[in-house]
């Protein structure tokens, strides 16, 4: 029998109405589940017994997790939202970043632990976090300084006229295009690391019949990549969202 | 896992969904998923964890307020000590050697009243001295005329009457 490469990287990236369990038959998810959603329900159950039962809220000295979880909650607020937004809208907004990190960050790190799949490399997943973006950049821009206010951003002043029948145009794509790299980003980073392993992996099998030690060593060292990428990405997605989202909140600066 | 199992697998989940296919069911889990997490997280984590970083920021500020504020008190105190130390070194000083200089004048007048008596004493003794000198020699005086006349009586062997007696010796005096 040969070994379809293609199929074996495709099936293990798709999103699926099966969970794989090892040595027992896969499992069928009730419709409309499937494998990604399942992951995104995990995220939601996982995040909120972190944060209402793990979290210690009346600590004086907070220690352990909930030190850990302060430490990332003063990062969001102080180095994404307040930079980004300024003093006032960065603290107010903090909670919807503090929540974009941590949700894309589980879903990430989700994806790297055994039996468990990404689904942050599923493109409906970041697309419906992009519109989420999206949504902020544009009808929170319009809900914060106005519908006049917020041509501002399309329009920018100290631009010569003739000038503007390009810049208009290029300012409308640039809302959406920004929408789509954020979506795209995430997406491919996340699918990026995990066709890497699958195709070493696919090729190990296809050169030596079976798994040798030399590609464990590289799929391992891809993997602890890809633990780091899980970080950043979700550090990316975050942070660039609140630039955009400054963006058009202040369009003067 | 060798290339068959690999293949056989893969071959099992028949109901793969097309890569990269939108999934409407999904996108709007996503958002549920977002905005239920955002609210709720919100609520119990975000709001409380926020306000309990500022409240913690500005108990923080205070404490360092009040340990600079303790500080400078302490500082302001430890010079009062001082000074109070410098002051009471000073008094002390100033009063051992208002001490020192009473003793001395209590001393020297000591010292002249003693020599005063001790003058004093040795004047009367010396007065004393001189009367008893006196007296001694009247008493000798007289014992000598007795012992005269006694001699005297002896040598001429006469028993003077009262009269005579008196008389003689009255004559034997005034010449002495």
């Amino acid at each position: 029998m040969v070994f379809d490469f293609q199929n074996h990287i495709v099936h293990h990236m798709q999103n699926s109405y099966y969970w794989q369990l090892p040595f027992l038959p896969p499992v069928a998810l009730p419709a409309p589940l499937t494998l990604h959603a399942l992951m995104v329900i995990f995220a939601f159950f996982f995040l909120l017994i972190l944060f209402c039962f793990f979290y210690k809220k009346n600590l004086p000295v907070p220690t352990g997790i909930t030190n850990l979880l302060e430490a990332v909650v003063v990062f969001v607020r102080d180095d994404i939202a307040i930079t980004s937004l300024g003093e006032k809208d960065g603290r107010r907004m903090t909670p919807l970043f503090c929540t974009f990190f941590f949700f894309i960050l589980t879903l990430n790190v989700l994806g790297l632990i055994p039996l468990f799949a990404t689904a942050t490399s599923n493109v409906n997943v970041t697309g419906a976090l992009a519109m989420v973006t999206f949504s902020f950049m544009v009808f929170g821009a319009i809900y914060k300084n106005g519908f006049k206010a917020f041509l501002r951003v399309l329009v920018p002043s100290g631009v010569p006229f003739p000038v503007l029948f390009l810049v208009v145009p290029l300012e409308f794509m640039g809302l959406f295009i920004r929408t789509f790299a954020l979506m795209i980003r995430l997406f491919a980073n996340m699918l990026g690391g995990h066709i890497t392993i699958a195709v070493l992996i696919g090729l190990g099998v296809l050169f030596f019949g079976v798994i040798t030690v030399p590609v464990v060593a590289l799929v391992l060292m891809i993997y602890l990549i890809e633990v780091l990428i899980a970080f950043i990405q979700a550090y990316v997605f975050t942070l660039l969202s609140a630039m955009i989202i400054g963006q058009t909140y202040h369009p003067d600066h | 896992m060798t290339n068959e199992t690999v293949h056989e697998v893969a071959g099992q989940a028949h109901e793969q969904i097309a890569f990269m296919s939108p999934e409407n069911t999904l996108v709007l889990l996503t958002w549920a998923v977002f905005f239920g997490l955002l609210i709720i997280l919100n609520k119990f984590a975000w709001k409380p964890i926020l306000a309990g970083l500022d409240q913690r920021e500005e108990a923080i500020r205070q404490s360092v307020e009040k340990a600079e504020q303790i500080q400078r008190e302490y500082e302001q105190l430890n010079q009062k000590r001082q000074q109070i130390l410098d002051e009471s070194y000073a008094q002390a000083k100033e009063i051992v050697a208002e001490a020192r200089k009473g003793a001395q004048n209590a001393a020297r007048v000591i010292e002249e009243k003693t020599k005063e008596e001790t003058q004093i004493m040795i004047e009367n003794a010396q007065r004393e001295i001189q009367a008893t000198v006196q007296r001694a020699r009247e008493d000798l005086r007289k014992e000598s005329v007795d012992l005269a006349i006694q001699l005297a009586g002896k040598l001429i062997e006469k028993n003077l009457d009262e009269k005579d007696h008196q008389k003689l010796v009255d004559d034997l005096v005034r010449k002495i």
